[in-house]
This record gives structure tokens, sequence and C-alpha cells, in this order.
């Protein structure tokens, strides 16, 4: 694990919690920064699936999001993370970086870092499967003034 | 929406019979048609609050209760009918979940809705048989758990068995059952008791996005998590002996297995695209709808039509999917009794579909008409001497399954001529939510779940301990209270009554 | 395949044409109606025969309304649809000398053509000794009489065919399939024709469709199982999960 530094490995404090839902469950994040809201909100997601203290970092896959507005952007980051699950390299994350971050309307972008490692039945604790992001009652709260960056998002579960 | 006080709100409502509720247009805004909901009087309190939680001054977020969904899809273009709540309906995203809806084809204004199909395309039961009995299987009740466990790959990041590359997946969503069948995981009879055959001819997998294609080859063959599992049953009443007989269900104790499944991350990719390119198209053809979240395309446009042929695909998917898990079962009994699952009478009695779209033909003020039917949450129910159903149950109508929750009881209904006139030939699906997941698992303990499950002698299997409060039986509504519902509603008929005995989930 | 019936046709060159070039298709309907189908007005065929025409297509969709050619969707099609009438004209016409390379002939050459009488060409059918004697018969295998004797018949040599055979006679349970009974008489008939004999009546029928239905069907289910004799390898690849441990 020499490739990664100390500081790389040290993981966030949590700065999420999931809220009630009747079929489906409620991602409520927030952060110093919008970016670290969103940082915090993937992990709430991969949280979902696994118990997190299960997972060590051994990869980092970097992904990129685009879209018209701030709802679209989320939508399509979170998506781009459900990905990395569901498929090749079978993702799990502890630990999300954002590298990146533009937030002017019709030119929305996110680049982040996304650390963990393949989930492993055995190893990892397994949580419930996550169906889909969306746009359902999704909130994003970008208050600049005084410092209040929240997101909540219904995932379908 | 609009802002109504709770009794303001009830002015709309109107009780027609004991079973059944109706929906007077101005409820919502722009209502084409009526709604109608059937309840009985436990189901009627439940939906009843959750309509008065959200009149609650300063309720913001979440999903709108279910009424207002079922009066939200009657604003929709081109429905025709009523818009129709199921007994186990609850809120859900667009249309609420156990909704019905249906849209003239020939009506150039009519729209197709992913939301009116749900994440989970063609999500559904299949409920084998076996000529085994309660006694059989009792003393090996646990090994028989664990090698269904071990036999078919469940939860959260589980991975399928069967071998497959892009090419067979690519065949397989073009081919549905036929696919299965041609590379002898299942029987020639399954698909015989299958609706629509296990296949559906519009499938398109070139109109699939790769992103789906990804997610779901590593998933064929899986059962998932969520509210999707197992079940070792035996049957615990036979209401009508006729229907039971034709289903090869001759006596109390006899030995089932209900596999209830869908189409996995591909049918969840397919909806996810599909909701966007949608939101586009209702850009573009300026289609007004009460409710952001009820996207939609005409069904005439590129996207409606890229929609239903990726739908099919993903239908096809989850039928090749139920079929592969049929062949694990099979499987998994045959080793432990050391018999061929031939002389095990595994049949399938049929496979339902939960979430789907279909191109229908029905009788529409007293004239034929071509029906794009959304069913979500809602299994078709079609009546005796129906067409589209198979031969053997031309006389007792097409068996409806319905999976309970973990610990409860399913049934097998049949459909009924009062259905086909009433609710298009649709019935409910299951039990349908009525606690949130996270208050499930605050007010509910793992442990004690478990004891209740032991000491109705139920084994369990469950890759993720989460889930065992999430999916307790406590949070959902009562599955007797929904099919009784449907029985004396009349929209259809119970038949049988399955017990679990053992269960396997994600 | 278009290529292999033009080949039967002997139409020149096949191996080196392409079947998607206008031209070509052109020149094939041309020589197709020349050597083969005669059937053109002889404007139609002048229409024809001028490939580069504008007007060709018109002289075409006249061409194959005279000959009942259905809607098609390409050019493919509709050559392969022209194809198979020549081929039919052509196998009409050389019937006999195709017919001493088909199967029967070939087996029963062998044997020595006995040609007897069949006693039953002199039957009166209509007459009253026939009828009578048919419901003897009848009367004797439990049969219902129908007036016409002749249906009589074919009801009684149905039961001799399927339950006096001597397989079936010898193992009847192999044979008569012991389904388990049914109330018809209580179930919906899905319609009321307001006349119980009527309805009776009518179900019968449906009992009989569905009696056609399931035969249709098992033999479309025996159909997919030889098919699988050929296909089927159902494998299962335990290194990617765990399986039957």
């Amino acid at each position: 694990m020499s490739q990664f530094t100390a500081e790389e490995l040290e993981l966030p404090e949590k700065k999420y919690e999931y809220l009630d839902h009747t079929a489906d469950v409620q991602l409520h994040s927030w952060g110093q920064s919008l970016e670290e809201a969103f940082e915090q909100c993937g992990i709430a997601m991969f949280g979902y699936m696994t118990e997190l203290d299960s997972v060590e970092i051994k990869q980092c896959v970097e992904i990129e999001a685009k879209a018209d507005d701030l709802e679209g952007l989320l939508f399509q980051y979170l998506n781009e993370l459900l990905f990395l699950f569901s498929c090749e390299p079978f993702l799990i994350c502890n630990k999300i970086v954002v590298t990146e971050f533009h937030t002017q309307t019709d030119n929305c972008r996110i680049k982040c870092k996304c650390y963990g490692e393949e989930f492993q039945i055995g190893k990892h604790p397994q949580g419930t499967e996550v169906k889909a992001i969306t746009y359902s009652a999704m909130q994003i709260v970008n208050d600049v003034k005084s410092k209040r960056f929240e997101l909540f998002v219904i995932i379908d579960i | 929406m609009v802002v109504r006080q709770y009794n303001e709100e009830l002015k709309y409502l109107e009780k027609i019979n004991s079973y059944c509720w109706r929906i007077k247009k101005g409820f919502q805004p722009n209502m084409n048609v009526e709604g109608v909901f059937y309840v009985n009087s436990t189901l009627e309190k439940l939906m009843l609050e959750e309509l008065k939680n959200a009149c609650r001054p300063g309720m913001v977020g979440g999903f709108l209760p279910g009424v207002k969904q079922i009066a939200n899809v009657a604003a929709l273009p081109g429905i025709v009918g009523r818009s129709v709540g199921l007994p186990d309906i609850h809120s859900g995203y667009g249309f609420a979940i156990g909704n019905m809806a249906a849209f003239d084809m020939n009506d150039p204004n009519s729209i197709v809705s992913p939301g009116g199909v749900g994440f989970d395309i063609n999500c559904g039961v299949r409920l084998l048989r076996t000529n085994l009995f309660e006694k059989d299987v009792y003393p090996v009740k646990e090994q028989l758990a664990q090698s269904l466990f071990d036999h078919i790959p469940v939860g959260v990041g589980s991975k399928g068995i069967i071998p497959m590359n892009a090419k067979d997946l690519e065949e397989a969503l073009e081919m549905g059952m036929d696919w299965s069948l041609r590379e002898g995981y299942i029987w020639a009879e399954d698909k015989e008791h299958c609706e629509e055959y296990g296949r559906m001819l519009n499938a398109d997998s070139s109109k699939v996005s790769t992103r789906a294609k990804k997610r779901g080859l590593p998933q064929l063959g899986t059962l998932g998590a969520g509210n999707h599992y197992a079940e070792i049953q035996v049957v615990d009443e036979i209401y009508d002996k006729w229907a039971a007989c034709k289903m090869g269900i001759e006596e109390k104790g006899q030995v089932c297995v209900m596999i209830h499944s869908g189409s996995r991350g591909f049918g969840h990719q397919v909806a996810t695209d599909a909701l966007v390119q949608m939101e586009k198209a209702m850009k573009r053809d300026d289609i007004q709808t009460n409710d952001r979240q009820l996207a939609c395309a005409r069904i005439n446009s590129v996207e409606g039509q890229d929609y239903l042929k990726s739908m099919a695909a993903a239908a096809n998917f989850a039928w090749v999917n139920r079929s592969s898990m049929t062949f694990l079962s099979r499987q998994a009994f045959a080793k432990q009794f050391q018999m061929a699952p031939d002389d095990l009478d595994m049949h399938v009695i049929y496979d339902v579909s939960h979430n789907i779209a279909k191109v229908e033909e029905h009788i529409v003020d007293g004239k034929q008409k071509t029906l794009l039917v959304h069913r979500k949450g809602s299994t078709r129910a079609f009546p005796p001497h129906h067409p589209l159903i198979p031969v053997d149950y031309q006389l007792t109508g097409q068996p409806v399954l319905i999976g309970g929750t973990m610990g409860t009881c399913s049934y097998v209904l049949t459909g009924t001529e009062q259905g086909m006139l009433e609710t298009f030939g649709s019935t409910c699906h299951g039990a349908g939510r009525a606690l949130s997941r996270a208050k499930s698992r605050r007010n509910i303990q793992y442990t004690e779940v478990l004891r209740r499950l032991e000491e109705m002698d139920i084994s369990i299997r469950v890759a993720s301990p989460k889930l065992v409060m999430e999916e307790a039986p406590e949070s959902y509504k009562n599955v007797t209270d929904v099919v009784n519902t449907c029985h004396a509603a009349g929209i259809s008929k119970k038949a049988i009554k399955l017990r679990p005995i053992a269960v396997i989930k994600g | 395949m278009s290529k292999r019936l033009l080949s039967a046709l002997e139409y020149p060159n096949v191996d080196n044409i392409n079947l998607s070039e206008e031209q070509t298709f052109r020149t094939i309907v041309v020589w197709l109606e020349t050597n083969k189908l005669k059937s053109a007005s002889q404007q139609v065929l002048n229409g024809l025969k001028n490939q580069t025409s504008n007007d060709w297509n018109t002289y075409f969709d006249q061409y194959k309304n005279s000959l009942g050619c259905p809607l098609l969707k390409s050019h493919l099609e509709e050559l392969h649809w022209l194809l198979g009438q020549a081929i039919q004209l052509d196998t009409a016409k050389n019937k006999s000398e195709y017919l001493k390379h088909a199967v029967d002939n070939i087996k029963t050459s062998s044997v020595p053509n006995v040609i007897t009488e069949n006693p039953l060409d002199k039957l009166d059918f209509r007459g009253n000794e026939f009828s009578e004697r048919i419901n003897q018969l009848a009367n004797t295998l439990k049969v219902c009489r129908h007036p016409d004797p002749l249906i009589t018949l074919r009801a009684v040599r149905k039961v001799i065919c399927t339950r006096l055979a001597p397989e079936c006679v010898e193992n009847p349970r192999k044979v008569i399939l012991e389904g388990t009974p049914f109330p018809f008489e209580d179930t919906d008939l899905g319609f009321d024709l307001h006349d119980p004999l009527l309805n009776q009546a009518a179900k019968v029928f449906r009992i009989l469709y569905l009696h056609d239905l399931r035969d249709l069907q098992t033999k479309a289910n025996e159909l997919v199982v030889a098919v699988q004799n050929i296909t089927a390898n159902p494998k299962t690849d335990t290194k990617l999960g765990q399986v039957g441990r």
C-alpha cells in the first residue's frame, strides 16, 4: 500500500445521515463547502451498501461528471459512483476527494478521486443494493453567506 | 400541488362501496379521467393517514401521498378509463407503486412513462411446484435452505455464476427465455407458463446504453437485494380446488418454491437513461404534467419508441434472470433429494411481471381499443378464456402470484372478468410498504425478527442482517388484507395460500 | 438463398453477381420474365427491358400487380418472391422427372407392384344396408350415431384407431391419458347465449377447442425439446461465485 501517502489514507470525518422515506432512503450530507457536501454524499451512498469500516484503501479511480445544472450534476455524479460499484472495477469507496468543481449554469462539472477497494463478499458485509438515483425531492443548499452547504437525495433501493 | 385542508381534500373522495373509492376530477389539476382505489377498512386508514400527513402545514420534500399520485397520473395525456390504485399502493417515484394506467395507442398525444414502470423493470414472481410434501422436506429443511443459499447468488455485490460474455448478453436481451431454452437452462413447459411466453418481441438491444449492458452482465442470474427473495413454501390453504388442480396443486402441505426478482442493474440503468431522455422530450413536445417526476414522452416519439424497445430488452433480461435461478433451484433440490428435477415434478406454475408496460386490447366504453397498459407494482390478471393466457389456465383464469414479505404468507389468485372490466385486468402485487426503511431499523430489533421467524419455524439465510429489519413483516401492509380486498372487490379471486418454511434473501 | 434459387434456374454466372445492385436486379427480372415466367403483356415487357429508363419502376409495379406479388419491403424480398414463382413453375413443368427421385417411390420400387381392387369402392354409402351396419358397429362400440352414416363411420374409425390399436389394448394406461376431472359445467363460459342448450353446446366447443390447443402446445414443446437436444449445454462457473459448496 506504499503507493498511497498518509494523507491520502486518512479518512474524512462523517458528515452525513440517512433520513426517513417509505420505500426508499434519503441521503443528507453537509460540509464546509459544496465540494465537501458532494464528497460526503457519495460516501453516504457507499455506506448503505456495506459497513465502511471494513473497507481499506487499495485503489484509486478518477471519475468525471457533467450536467447543465447543479441538480443534474449531483445526479450524474452519484450515477458515476454507482456505476463504479456495479461493474468493473466493482469499487467500494470510503473516501472521495473532489479535484475539480465548476458550478456555473450550463457547464457544471465535477472531477474527483475515489479511494477504496474491490467489493469482496466475505470481507465486506452486504448492505442494501442501490437501484438508482432519483431527482425526487432533491435539495441543494448552497448558501455561501452563512456557510451552509447541504445535499438531500433520495436513492431508490 | 394544490394545497388544501384535509377535510377540503376529502370532498373530492367518495366511497363507492366497502372496497372502492372514487377520486373526482379537480382533486389535482387537469385530470382527464377520474381515479379509483381499492381498500378495505384497515388499508383505508393507512391511505387517508398518508394524505392527512401531507396536508400538515410546512410539509416539504419527500413523495406525494399515493392518492395524489393516482390523480396526477389521471392528468397525463391520452389516459383512458380510470387511473387505478390497487390495495397495496404506496407512494413512489412519479407513479405510486400499485398504480396502473392505460393510454390509447391511437391517440397521438398519448404518452409512455418510465415512472409508470419503475426502476426494476419486469420485477416479478415465479412459482415452481414440487411433488414433495412438508413431511419430506421438514427433516432436511435447514440443509435445503443452505443449499439454495449456496446455489443462488444473493445480496449486494454478488455475481452471477452462469458464464456469459457480451455476445451471450446481446442474444439473451433479444431472445428472453428462448435464450435460456436454447442453452438448456430451462424446460419447454416453463415458457408456456410465463407471461408473454417469456419474451417481448419488440426488444432491441441496440437501443440500450453500453452502461446498462455493463451493469447487467455480471448480475445476470443473481437474486439481488431489497425485497427480492427465494422461498420454500408449503400449501397452507386451498380456496379454489379446481384452479389449484389445474396448477398441479393437489393437497395442503405440498411444497413450492417462489422466486421474486427482476432485471437487476440492467433494468435500473435502462430506466435511469430513459428518464434523462424523457426530460428533453417533454420540453421539446411541450408535455405538461402535474409532477416533474412523471417524466414521459409521446408513444410515437423517438424517445417513446426507444424506451419501449429497451424496456422490452430489460424485461427479457429479467425472464432470463428468473430462468437462471429456476435452473439453480432445481439443481439444489435435485442434489438434496438425489432425484432428477423431472422426477420431483418441478414445473413452473406461472411467472408474473409487476413492473411493465404492455400493448393490450381492451374494451373501453363498449369499443375495442389498443392500449399501452402501465402496471407499476401491479400484476396482470386476465380472466378465463382470454387468448393471451396459457391453454392450461383457459378455464380458471390466469394465475396471479402475490408474494408476501419475510415470514408472511403468499397467495395465488386467478384473474376475473370483473377485473378485466374495472382495472384493465390488473390486480395487486404484494404487501406494499407501510413503514419507512429507517423507521423499521429504529423500531425493530434485528434479533427480535430472527427470534420470531424461528418461533414460526422458518429457516432463514440472509446476506445482510440490516435488511432483516427493513424487510420485517411489520414494515409492510398485511398481505392478507391486500389479497382479501382484491377478492372482495372481485378484481381477482383467491385460489391458494402458501406459507414459507425457508427464506433466502439478499 | 436467392442465389441458390438462381443457380437452380440456371441463371448464368451466379457466383459473381451482386444482388443488391439495382442494375443486376433489373437484369434478373427481365431474364426471369423472358425465360421462365412469361406472363407479362408486351407493353410491360418492353417497359422492363428498357432497363435504364426512369419509368422502369412504374412498369415493375404493374408487373408485380399482375403476378399478385404481396407488398414487400425491399427489392431483395421481391426478387426472392419472383424466384419462388419461377421455381414453382419449373417444378410443376418437370413434375414427373422429379417424382422419380421422390422418397416414397424409391422405397416402393423394390416391392412388386400389386394392384388390388378396393372392395370399399364398390360400397353404396347412401344405401340403407350400409347405414344400418354402421349404426350396429357404432352401437357395439358405444359411439353416438349421426344421421350421416359417413360421419358416424369417421367417429367409429377414431375409436378403433386410438382405443383398439394393439398397443392400447395391451397397455391402455400408457395410451389413454387420465386427466383430472374438471367441473366444466360450473365454469363461466365468458358469454351468455340466453339458452341453456346453446350454452351447453358452446361449452363443448370450448372444451374441444382447448383440447386442440393443448395438442398444438404439446407439439410445440416437443419441437423445442428436439431442438434443445442439439443446442443445449447448460454451464455454471463456480469460480464466479459460490455454488453447491
